[in-house]
């Protein structure tokens, strides 16, 4: 017999953070520990300086638990869940698309004799 | 040098003790190694106010950080080099996260020009400690320093406490520099809910809902004794007429002599307790996360309960338990609040409760306390005078009723149980245990800690064999020290006795690794040049507790005791605490291959 899982949904948080090494890092952390799937995830920064904004699109079965425990790292500042913008979304995936066809040199280290 | 340096100028290691002075820190645990050798050549000019003790695993040195911080409620601090240093000190960590202990955890770290390339013993355990860590700080830059060791103890202690983690590269610990001393916190994304308003209208339903409560409850849990808020409880429980019970973590909070002190709820909890729980009408649970050793199977937890949850993280509240009213802040200030609030009502004559309610809910509890006895199934008395393990317990206990008060560190295990039920608890923070992790190999080095932060009382250690096999060589860093008052019991079955407690009830008798072999442990007490004792029978119990306590130097006590005595009344896994095995004559146990005899030396 199979355990019932809830569904897993949808959803987008916007999250504002400290712009420091590590502070990204802490926070996907906090998803991967519960098993959850990052569809997408934009970080850039902000008009502050020292500040940098995330958006990511997680599929989680329990998003409230999510945002408490982003909440209380340390570095970050905000933490919103925003409805989910297709067509915003949808641009940003077309954006990234156009990656698939750019020429990307593999620099080979040169060996050296 | 330069002879126109200047004198203002410290190196990093010099800050870093520093900042540590400066924090007030006056011990600290741990063992060098290359990447933080420059600290270690600092250290010994700061000797008279700062004191270094070397242990001999840093695990020993991280969990003696916690016994520290779990006995003086101070931050404990614990000090490793790179590499297999600072991995070493992943399992203290992982325990002070789990039980929110105050701790901040340094580790040295290589130059920064070599990270990332797999230099030697390099080790990025910011990455590996992320999810165990309060927060972590890599310092490149000597100036840092200050700023982020006064950021880490801040952490640390404030709010939910927890461990920190700072990683020093050795270029940094080197480099000269002129210290700023003139720190001011900047953290804003992080809020210290203990110091939040407290919110009226939520008192006042609060206060509502415990008023007109038939059958109410309180629970309290660890933060009503890292809040110091035992007084409030106190004053709450009496003015409100209110029962109390204690989780793991919360023995001490409440004293259990006063009548209405319940016990201990959960897994091992009594079964009045657990169905005090299942009946009660509004639960009010202070300082404690509704751990699934408590509430079993969740969905089936207080089933008729209006839940209030009190607590400094606000993750915490409806994250296991559905709750009715949650409250975020300090259990100290919340327990007044709630004390003015019932106090000013009462003088208004407004609540009176004089219909007999509580007194027929508190009569109905001790009920099924005296048709459920604690300590019941530990009066059974086998053939012959073999040491039941539990009596161990109660010889302990009842050797503190004329020597007073003492601390009692616990290892993991059925022992931790027995302690944790026969023990009499009245005092906070005279019960140190590894709660959410249960980390066996905790008790030595959480002893020494706890020896170190208290000198002047006795610090008794209910250990098993097994644990004691995990971080018993701590006990050279006791005699290193030259500490006398740390007196240890080693509850030795010869088995992982709760693992094997399991196979026996649950997978047919099955003893996979589970029966375990150890040295004589007396004689390895005296290879360390302490004081060795073996106990092998029930008579010999009660005098050996009185010789090891009167002994001016650490013992240890191998108490050889029936090996296959279990720990009731259980609450299966993914039962309802309503649900509670009470003995195991009630449940035949399935019959299995008999287990290997390890024997004893």
């Amino acid at each position: 017999m199979t355990t019932f899982q809830p569904p897993s949904r949808r959803h987008t948080l916007v999250v504002r953070l400290n712009d420091r090494p590590g502070a990204l890092y802490r926070a996907i952390g906090l998803i991967r520990r519960r098993d959850y799937n990052v569809s997408s995830l934009v970080v850039g920064s902000t008009d502050q300086s020292g500040t940098s904004r995330m958006v990511l699109v997680i599929e989680a079965v329990d998003v409230h638990q999510v945002v408490q425990q982003l909440s209380r790292l340390i570095d970050v500042l905000s933490v919103a869940e925003v409805a989910h913008e297709d067509t915003l979304l949808d641009h940003f995936a077309d954006a990234m698309r156009r990656f698939d066809t750019l020429p990307i040199a593999t620099q080979l280290p040169e060996l050296v004799q | 040098m330069s002879a126109h340096q200047d004198p203002a100028l410290r190196t990093g290691a010099q800050i870093l003790c520093e900042a540590l002075i400066r924090q007030g820190v006056d011990v600290i645990f741990g063992l060098p190694g290359g990447a933080i050798m420059p600290f270690y050549h600092a250290l010994p000019e700061y000797a008279d106010r700062l004191h270094h003790v070397l242990c001999r695993h840093e695990q020993g040195a991280g969990h003696a950080a916690e016994g520290y911080a779990r006995a003086s409620g101070r931050v404990g601090v614990c000090v490793a080099t790179s590499g297999p240093g600072a991995t070493n000190l992943v399992t203290p960590i992982a325990d002070a996260w789990m039980d929110s202990s105050p701790m901040v955890a340094i580790t040295g770290q290589v130059s920064s020009a070599l990270l990332g390339t797999d230099a030697f013993q390099e080790t990025d355990i910011i990455g590996i400690t992320v999810p165990i860590t309060k927060h972590s700080y890599l310092v490149r830059d000597a100036r840092d320093i200050p700023r982020v060791v006064a950021e880490a103890f801040h952490l640390a202690f404030t709010g939910r406490q927890g461990p920190v983690l700072i990683d020093v590269t050795k270029d940094a610990q080197q480099a000269s520099v002129v210290p700023d001393w003139n720190v001011v916190l900047d953290l804003p994304g992080y809020e210290d809910h203990r110091l939040r308003d407290v919110d009226a209208t939520a008192i006042r339903a609060a206060t509502d809902l415990l008023a007109h409560a038939k059958r109410p409850l309180i629970l309290a849990g660890n933060g009503v004794i890292q809040s110091g808020a035992a007084a409030e409880l106190l004053a709450l429980a009496e003015l409100t007429g209110i029962p109390v019970i204690t989780t793991l973590h919360g023995l001490g909070a409440f004293p259990q002599d006063h009548p209405l002190s319940l016990g201990m709820p959960g897994m091992h909890g009594w079964v009045h307790v657990n169905r005090a729980i299942q009946r009660c009408d509004v639960l009010l649970n202070i300082g404690s996360r509704f751990d699934d050793r408590v509430t079993g199977k969740a969905s089936t937890f207080a089933p008729h309960a209006s839940v209030i949850h009190v607590d400094v993280d606000p993750s915490e509240i409806g994250k296991l338990v559905k709750v009715t009213l949650g409250i975020v802040g300090d259990a100290r200030t919340v327990l007044r609040s709630l004390t003015a609030e019932r106090s000013a009502r009462q003088r208004c004559g407004e609540d009176a409760r004089d219909d007999g309610t509580l007194e027929r809910w508190l009569h109905e509890v001790h009920e099924l306390r005296e048709q459920f006895e604690p300590r019941q199934e530990y009066r059974r008395r086998p053939e012959g005078d073999t040491l039941q393990p539990h009596d161990v317990c109660a010889a302990l206990n009842a050797a503190r009723v004329s020597r007073g008060n003492c601390r009692v560190v616990t290892d993991v295990g059925q022992h931790q149980m027995w302690a944790a039920q026969l023990l009499d608890w009245q005092r906070p923070r005279t019960h140190i245990t590894s709660g959410g992790s249960g980390t066996m190999g905790f008790a030595m080095p959480a002893a020494l800690g706890a020896a170190i932060a208290l000198p002047d009382e006795t610090i008794w250690v209910v250990v098993g064999d097994g644990g004691f096999q995990m971080t018993n060589q701590e006990i050279a860093t006791m005699a290193q020290e030259g500490l006398t008052n740390i007196k240890i019991a080693i509850v030795n079955n010869g088995y992982l006795g709760m693992v094997r407690q399991w196979q026996q009830l649950f997978e047919g008798r099955r003893y996979s690794g589970t029966p375990l072999s150890g040295p004589n442990f007396a004689k390895l007490a005296d290879a360390y040049g302490v004081l060795g004792i073996t106990v092998d029978h029930a008579g010999q119990v009660a005098s050996a507790i009185e010789q090891a306590w009167d002994h001016p130097g650490v013992v240890v006590i191998d108490f050889r005791v029936e090996r296959e005595a279990n720990v009731f009344p259980i609450v299966p896994q993914g039962r309802s605490i309503g649900e509670m095995m009470v003995d195991a004559l009630t449940h035949a146990p399935a019959t299995g291959a008999p287990s290997e005899y390890a024997g004893r030396p």
